[in-house]
């Protein structure tokens, strides 16, 4: 009995940490990353294995903008400033002349000790650091995507999966190994809920509702682009290029656009995932096996869905991820808990692909304007079109799709 | 001899040593992944960790033999004074070989093929092929802490004499790393083995011939799921034989599960730089690629910056080639076949020599 008390313990710890206000934090951030992860594979067929780097592309944004804007425009201020302020404006100046490096011990405490203070001071800073690194990250995402993807889109998808798992891989070796980008080994951590509470507040709920608004935002998104003629296009280009191109659309063009967007959305969702959530501009945070993950949640919830990819499946796959990682701590200690993860991970991907390749939630047809054609001719529009909010009122009123009449 | 200095004729820190011998150990991983390939037509992305696989059966051997693993009982390969040992050395690599081709067999067998007659596309095949990866990346990880307990295990020390001498009035030993005389003579011979299997003999040929057109080939008698799972084993082997002799060769710098996923991005380089599913161009593009970390490497660490970002090479290579030339040097090296099998039937039959 000892072992049933035991599972009850891990599983109902495994369970309260869902409803942690960071959990929902992640859950909402993810959803932004995964959906337009969705958006290359569920919609048009390109295997991104290297999401990750897209979204290190806006933590990327972020740490320069911290290092190479924000750092130096506090330091510039020293001299200008009454006395208890001016002595951090000057340590940091102090600091910037020795030529400290960022991820360097006396850099945190410098960010730490010096920065705080300022930014409690002059709350605007943090409002301009996040919107240079969102402008910085528009600018990456694009750049990056255009050198890893500009002459693969014409080929196979096996050469845009490799290209595209190598460029994060290459990004993740230049993070690790140059500190003046990411603060190397090290990473370069910021106290983010003290810089929050100067400008807004209570940060969690600062948190969570930029994360909510944010996540709002890309699903009304992604649910405009997907039933829009744009959508149909990209489902052509995945189910026959032939036929795509036949009808006269360019499918590498329609390819290198997805990824372009793509690219810039997951950029976006980096920048939120540094400045609103951990506040860690860290390599190890963006390893390249960190897509996986992304894409068992994708495939889990249901690909080409957004409902089901985007919210479904990051919501399953934390709840599993939750209960296994609480099972694995309770029974085999915490050295092996990664490993069980990882392996956790493989084996939703694989099953997924053997039990339910189409997901939870299998993708609807879109509903573009064709659908409201067919609506006047037919008085009604056929089930699988209607939005998923109608089809859950209609299951909800028990009313399954009739066809009219006529 | 007591006080003489030993001299080492193979240097590790010799940048063309290191290419000539990296580059014999990632062509037999990289033509395993080319192989399975191009008769497949699956990007596997779990092919790093049939190298770890040969690791994994490397170790179990020499546990179950020497009771602990020690630089020394890992490498002995040529010692006088342990002839013995030497035989065990093969054997432990024909069994890193076995194991390297079941796991990679089961992979076919249990994965690959049930999904594609549960009409996966390639797409799906190559998703899943990155479960595989994580699933076998901890399996192993698994492994390395239970039995070896997670150290990291040293290599490249055991040394052969080749010669005395005198030098500068100081008697010298000549010696030579045993791990590369071990890579030299097991890799070269594995690469002529494999290029008789594929020119001379008839499974090699129905192999080539799947791999060019599977239903042609299934047209003309070849049992193509038998060659399928032979190319997988013999895939998975050459990987497990190259990992073992790249970590004797190169010691274990990172815990020996992260293994894999390093060397996943150097076989991808190399098998982008030959065009994928072209053998010749893979073994010359893996020198290429083993000449280029190499050199960069030591430019690195010339100029005084960290040499771990020579690892950024093979994905640079791989995302260069695509940008430049997609096909590789598959071309140039096809090209330089033909004018080479031209010249030698010129040779043979008779005729007259064009430049």
């Amino acid at each position: 009995m000892a072992f049933l008390a035991i599972l009850e313990t891990a599983l109902v710890g495994a369970l309260t940490s869902l409803v942690q206000p960071s959990t929902i934090l992640e859950i909402l951030i993810f959803i932004i990353i995964v959906l337009s992860l969705n958006m290359e594979y569920g919609w048009t067929g390109i295997p991104n294995f290297g999401k990750v780097a897209f979204v290190s592309l806006g933590g990327l944004a972020a740490a320069i903008s911290l290092n190479y804007i924000i750092v130096p425009s506090l330091a510039a201020m020293a001299g200008h400033l009454p006395p208890n302020l001016n002595q951090h404006a000057v340590a940091i100046a102090e600091a910037l002349r020795k030529g400290l490096t960022p991820g360097s011990y006396e850099y945190t405490l410098i960010l730490v000790n010096h920065i705080v203070p300022l930014l409690q001071a002059f709350p605007h800073y943090y409002v301009v650091w996040l919107l240079s690194s969102i402008a910085l990250a528009v600018l990456f995402g694009l750049g990056f995507a255009l050198l890893v993807s500009y002459t693969v889109v014409r080929l196979r998808e096996d050469y845009l999966a490799i290209a595209l798992l190598m460029g994060a891989f290459f990004l993740w070796v230049l993070y690790t190994n140059i500190p003046q980008l990411m603060g190397g080994t090290f990473g370069i951590v910021i106290p983010i809920d003290d810089m929050i509470r100067y400008v807004a507040g209570n940060p969690t709920v600062f948190k969570l509702a930029v994360a909510g608004v944010a996540a709002l935002l890309s699903f009304i998104a992604a649910e405009l682009l997907l039933n829009s003629p744009f959508g149909r296009v990209l489902r052509a280009v995945r189910d026959d290029e032939m036929a795509a191109e036949a009808m006269g659309k360019n499918v590498a063009l329609t390819r290198l656009n997805v990824i372009l967007a793509s690219s810039v959305w997951a950029a976006l969702g980096g920048v939120l995932y540094v400045t609103i959530y951990t506040g860690a501009m860290h390599p190890n945070e963006f390893k390249p096996e960190v897509t996986f993950w992304w894409i068992a949640m994708m495939l889990l919830g249901g690909v080409g869905n957004n409902v089901g990819a985007g919210i479904l499946g990051v919501i399953a796959f934390e709840v599993i991820y939750r209960i296994v990682s609480g099972v694995t701590a309770a029974f085999v200690g915490g050295g092996f808990q990664g490993a069980v993860l990882n392996m956790t991970v493989g084996i939703i991907i694989i099953l997924v692909m053997f039990l339910r390749p189409r997901g939870i939630l299998p993708e609807k047809a879109v509903a573009t304007p064709l659908w409201d054609v067919y609506e006047e001719k037919m008085g009604e529009r056929p089930p699988y079109a209607r939005p998923w909010w109608k089809r859950l009122a209609g299951l909800l009123a028990g009313r399954r799709g009739k066809r009219s009449s006529h | 001899m007591v006080n003489a200095v030993p001299i080492d004729i193979i240097s590790s820190n010799n940048v063309w040593w290191n290419t000539l011998i990296f580059g014999i150990t990632l062509s037999l991983m990289s033509v395993g992944l080319a192989l399975t390939y191009s008769v497949s037509k699956v990007a596997n992305f779990a092919h790093g960790e049939y190298a770890v696989a040969g690791l994994v059966a490397y170790f179990l051997l020499s546990l179950a033999a020497y009771g602990s693993i020690t630089p020394a009982s890992l490498e002995a390969a040529f010692g006088p004074e342990a002839p013995g040992v030497a035989a065990f050395t093969y054997l432990r690599l024909l069994a890193a070989f076995v194991f390297g081709g079941v796991v990679a067999l089961l992979s076919l067998l249990l994965v690959f093929r049930p999904l594609r007659q549960l009409g996966a596309t390639p797409l799906q095949l190559m998703v899943a092929s990155i479960g595989l990866e994580l699933v076998l990346k901890s399996i192993w990880y698994i492994w390395y802490y239970t039995v070896l307990g997670g150290t990291n295990i040293l290599a490249n020390i055991a040394r052969i004499v080749v010669g005395t001498g005198v030098s500068n009035g100081v008697r010298v030993v000549y010696t030579i790393p045993a791990s590369a005389l071990l890579t030299i003579v097991v890799g070269l011979g594995l690469l002529a083995a494999l290029a008789v299997f594929f020119l001379r003999s008839m499974i090699g040929v129905s192999m080539r011939a799947t791999a060019d057109n599977p239903e042609l080939a299934e047209a003309t008698g070849i049992n193509t799921a038998l060659v399928e799972m032979l190319a997988w084993f013999i895939g998975g082997g050459l990987t497990a034989v190259g990992g073992v002799l790249w970590f004797l060769w190169q010691g274990s710098s990172m815990p020996i599960p992260e293994f894999g996923w390093t060397l996943l991005a150097f076989v991808f380089a190399s098998i982008t730089l030959g065009g994928l599913s072209n053998l010749i161009a893979t073994v010359v593009s893996s020198f290429l690629v083993a000449a280029a970390f190499n050199i960069i490497t030591a430019a690195l660490i010339n100029i005084g910056m960290s040499p771990a970002l020579g690892y950024a090479v093979p994905p640079a290579v791989v995302i260069a080639t695509l940008l430049v030339a997609p096909r590789g040097i598959a071309p140039y090296v096809d090209a330089l076949v033909a004018r080479i099998t031209e010249w030698w039937k010129r040779l043979r039959w008779g005729g007259e020599f064009t430049f």
